[in-house]
């Protein structure tokens, strides 16, 4: 109890409260830069916590993150260029409502979502570590296949348009991930002995060359005296621009499911904030009373996905508090931060030093506080940086996204490779390929070919397939619900044909 | 105690005076503008984390702005491929370690020969890379491990932090002359192999970062793969003391493009044995798992070149290479 | 041409990429390993899975495009009216100049204020302000966030070594 209160104490002193300003500031500024994330700001600052007290570099790390997420939902929404990957998923809502003058509205949508996210991932983390970490631990190579195939089978349903075309865009971006050294044997794979690919294709040029360079693009094709306008317009009523109290209401339940989903798949290494964001948004959709409404600017729409990639952030401190190990580069960075301060989480920090543990607990919340109050004075602020014309905002988010995309690897090559991607994703969506879909082929491929193999070199290590499965109890279960799963959405699928309804255009790009 | 460190830092405020008094635009003296080093992997890990402190410290010393840039890719070979190239002027420098200068050579094609193309100034820090099991292992040592390998052909699973490391290519070779037919399970990232020795997928595993499990119980140490025994537990094999192939010194250190002048070999080589020996780097490689272990030009050179040519042997040996 | 003639056409040459892709450049972009370390599949699996999946699905669209049985495509009035590709091209034609060659010859600041002032101007901005002084205040920015905040070295011109910038 003293340990808890001491916690406490420490990150309601007054400086920790101003690192947690600033962090939020800085967070919410730089996850609105497309190319820029908060990770690559983190990391660019973590050898700086070496002059810093603990109690100052640590909440501000925690505080930039939550911040960040917010921060790059806002370019999304207004611009259809998300400032991180993990935003992909709220434009797809958010930008159709940006688009009748209802920015405002998204904007305050997205900022209680991410904060309900935050804070739900939150209490689980303080209250259900160990327990969670327990679980996720089991999860070995062949559960992780289960689960992408999981994934898979919930998100192709995002495509609306030919089946044909989404197959071609997924197993485009599996091409694409495998460039680099083979997971398995270490061989060079379509790298044509240029080393700038050894490591595969960066994922920030990928996804902000994929989502924010295709989308200037498709837009400069538009004639000259509309990129002489802005790019949205808002509303001046009042209801346009605040979310009421009904409306946040009815918001719950979706809230609740979607930063579920986002604390189970944070709690687990390696899927990461964007795949939870469109598993959340489609299971949105799926369950909503209005699945007509999504695509064409609901708010579910927005406050899902934004619901689960908060909540993956908390999730993953689970994994390294319990164990020491990070689930994701965030976690790696905050357990680089906590070893140069001296403590090495895990269950003995618990048993032996468990103040700064509170600590950081007591900060998490508090950041998500202060995120909520600073995020509702951004809002206006954001509103005004989109008044430029296009013709002056789209050449600075070029410029911006160079500098980003160069910052992370301190290479060209991947400018070049992002403007390329810009170009192949602009090209995508004249021919009305889901480019959605081929980034998530990229994201999730090397995780199940790496779990693939390793599970085939396991299950050759073990007596055949059947003692394999055996010896492993989360499999089992795995596979059980996989089968229902399969089985309940084929269903719901010839009901769907029999019902006859018209499929829905919905935009992919 | 305290007076050593008062006239470590009065002798270091002197330096950084003089430096600042004949470095004044005086372009024949060596630093006479800001130096960079490279490092070649992505900011936030170890490496970058080491020469960060470094380029704090030598900041001091030579009176000069020491910028640290992150030219990550093709596992490191990018950032040190450019540090090769660079004019040799003393003010691109770069940060090594093993995989870069040892392993990737050998298997990768990369556009330097590591045994030509560069300077090495100094070593800083060595890192353990201890063999680890689960506490509740059904063996307790070394010894015990290699006999369940032996009676349990192909049971024996077991991993490391990087396909084709120095860690993964020393233990491989340890277990062909030990007779063991184990499972290497291939994974990327110290973290996924913890993650897989708690969870169960591997028996064993080859990491430098242990200290967590370890405090906690969870896991054992059985052996150390570098020549050095691990400084707290003594008494362990060492992959030197079984006369294995490859015992490997996983290592940090400071290179520069060849042909560097003797003046800037000599001023960097002072200057890391000084940081090396302070009190505030020492605290920095406690905290970030490493091991102080300062090691001159010279001998530093001789050794990575002794390095790279047993690496290569164990490799034909293994068939890896032609 | 009819549009449904032009998207089979269009299929058709993806099918043809495809084809050289599976058949052609991965064998050549893919070696088998060291061949000794009994890891299961070839690193060439997972690629040619996808590359002969990317044909079959061509096969099935250019079928059906063919028949005629995509059903109509009314998506997106965002992507309708009147377009002009030839201009994107242009800009992306020079967001690669510069990405390749520019910032490594002025350095990221100068390039960047180049790279973006042309940008403007091939945008149809004409005035002064728009020209000059927006790609200034941009680069500042620049150099603020990255520079001075998060400690990023930008390239650095290989033309004038002595600027700072």
């Amino acid at each position: 109890m003293d340990a808890i209160l001491e916690g406490i104490s420490l990150s309601f002193s007054f400086a920790a409260l101003a690192a947690i300003i600033v962090g939020v500031i800085l967070g919410q500024i730089l996850g609105s830069i497309p190319g820029l994330t908060a990770a690559m700001a983190v990391a660019l600052l973590v050898p700086f916590s070496f002059y810093f007290d603990p109690w100052i570099g640590i909440p501000m790390m925690l505080a930039m993150f939550k911040g960040s997420l917010f921060g790059s939902s806002i370019p999304a929404i207004l611009l259809r260029t998300p400032g991180t990957p993990a935003a992909a998923a709220t434009l797809i809502d958010g930008n159709p409502l940006a688009q009748r003058g209802k920015g405002g509205k998204a904007l305050h949508t997205v900022l209680y979502a991410s904060v309900f996210g935050d804070t739900f991932s939150d209490i689980c983390l303080i209250f259900g570590a160990s327990t969670l970490a327990a679980i996720a631990i089991r999860f070995g190579p062949s559960e992780y296949v289960i689960l992408i195939l999981f994934a898979l089978l919930s998100l192709v349903s995002l495509n609306r348009g030919s089946p044909w075309k989404g197959v071609v865009a997924i197993l485009g971006g599996v091409l694409l991930a495998c460039v680099g050294l083979d997971p398995i044997t270490g061989t060079e794979r379509l790298t044509f002995g240029n080393p700038e690919l050894f490591d595969g294709i960066g994922l920030i040029p990928m996804l902000i060359g994929f989502l924010a360079i295709s989308e200037v693009f498709t837009q400069l094709e538009q004639p000259l005296k509309q990129l002489g306008e802005r790019t949205v317009t808002f509303s001046t009523r009042r209801e346009d621009n605040h979310l009421s109290g009904a409306e946040r209401r009815a918001l719950l339940p979706t809230l609740f499911r979607a930063s579920a989903i986002g604390t189970v798949i944070g709690s687990l290494p390696g899927l990461g904030s964007t795949v939870a964001a469109f598993v959340a948004y489609n299971e949105a959709r799926r369950t909503a009373k209005h699945p007509e409404e999504f695509g064409h600017g609901s708010l579910h729409g927005v406050a899902a996905p934004e619901a689960a990639n908060n909540a993956v952030g908390g999730a993953n401190l689970i994994p390294l508090l319990a164990f020491g190990i990070p689930g994701d580069v965030a976690a790696a960075l905050i357990l680089g931060a906590l070893l140069i301060q001296g403590i090495t989480p895990g269950p003995i920090a618990f048993r032996d030093n468990p103040v700064p543990i509170y600590a950081i607990f007591a900060a998490m919340l508090l950041a998500n506080l202060v995120n909520y109050l600073i995020g509702i004075g951004f809002i206006p602020l954001a509103k005004r940086m989109v008044s430029v014309p296009k013709r002056l905002l789209f050449p600075g988010v070029l410029i911006f996204a160079s500098a980003g995309a160069y910052a992370m690897r301190g290479s060209l090559f991947d400018v070049q490779l992002m403007f390329a991607f810009g170009l192949m994703g602009w090209l995508m969506a004249k021919l009305r390929f889901p480019t959605v879909l081929l980034l998530i082929g990229f994201i999730l491929t090397p995780i199940l070919e790496r779990s693939g193999r390793q599970t085939l070199i396991l299950v050759g290590s073990a007596d055949g397939w059947l003692a394999f499965i055996a010896s492993r109890p989360v499999l089992m279960i795995l596979l059980g619900i996989l089968g229902v799963l399969t089985l309940l959405i084929l269903r719901q699928r010839i009901k769907m044909r029999y019902a006859a309804i018209p499929e829905e255009p919905t935009d992919s790009s | 105690m305290k007076a050593a460190a008062l006239i470590n830092a009065l002798s270091i405020v002197a330096l950084a005076v003089g430096a600042g008094c004949s470095a004044e635009n005086d372009a024949s003296v060596y630093p006479s503008k800001p130096i960079t080093i490279v490092v070649p992997f992505a900011p936030g890990g170890g490496g970058d984390t080491f020469t960060r402190a470094i380029a704090l410290q030598a900041q001091e010393m030579m009176g000069t702005k020491v910028f640290v840039e992150n030219r990550a890719g093709g596992s490191g070979t990018i950032g040190v491929g450019s540090v090769a190239r660079a004019r040799p002027d003393g003010y691109t420098l770069g940060f090594v370690s093993s995989s870069p200068v040892v392993m990737a050579p050998h298997l990768l094609n990369v556009p330097y020969d590591p045994a030509v193309d560069l300077t090495y100034l100094a070593r800083f820090v060595v890192t353990v890379n201890p063999v680890l099991a689960r506490a509740d292992a059904p063996f307790k040592s070394y010894d015990e491990m290699l006999e369940f390998g032996r009676a349990n052909p192909g049971k024996l699973r077991w991993s490391t932090a990087g396909i084709n490391g120095a860690s993964h290519i020393a233990t491989l070779a340890a277990f062909e002359q030990e007779g063991v037919a184990a499972t290497f399970v291939p994974m990327q990232g110290s973290s996924e192999v913890m993650a897989g020795l708690l969870g169960g997928t591997v028996d064993v595993g080859v990491i430098s970062d242990y200290a967590g499990p370890l405090a906690a119980g969870d896991i054992q140490v059985l052996a150390e793969i570098g020549p050095e025994p691990i400084p707290e537990l003594p008494e362990l094999p060492t992959f030197k003391s079984r006369n294995y192939p490859l015992a490997p010194t996983i290592f940090y250190g400071i290179a520069g493009p060849a042909g560097l002048p003797a003046e800037v070999i000599t001023k960097w080589g002072e200057a890391l044995r000084v940081i090396t020996a302070s009190d505030q780097f020492k605290d920095v490689a406690a905290r970030l798992n490493g091991q102080v272990a300062y090691l001159e030009h010279q001998q530093f050179e001789a050794d990575i070149k002794r390095e790279i040519d047993t690496m290569g042997a164990a490799l034909r040996a293994l068939g890896m290479l032609e | 041409m009819r549009p449904d003639r032009r998207e089979a056409v269009q299929v058709a040459a993806l099918l043809v990429l495809a084809l050289v892709f599976g058949l052609v450049i991965l064998p050549l972009g893919i070696g088998l390993g060291y061949g000794n370390t009994g890891t299961g599949l070839s690193p060439r699996f997972m690629p040619q899975l996808a590359t002969a999946g990317i044909a079959i699905a061509l096969v099935v669209g250019l079928v059906q495009t063919l028949v005629g049985a995509t059903p109509t495509d009314t998506a997106a009035a965002r992507l309708s009216g009147e377009r002009h590709p030839l201009r994107v091209l242009g800009a992306a034609a020079i967001c690669m100049l510069f990405a390749s060659v520019g910032f490594r010859l002025l350095g990221f600041y100068i390039g960047g204020a180049v790279m973006v002032m042309v940008l403007t101007l091939l945008l149809g901005v004409r005035k002064a302000a728009g020209v000059l002084l927006f790609p200034i205040m941009i680069v500042a920015a620049i150099y603020l966030i990255f520079e001075l905040g998060l400690q990023v070295r930008l390239p650095k011109s290989d033309w004038f070594s002595g600027v700072p910038l």
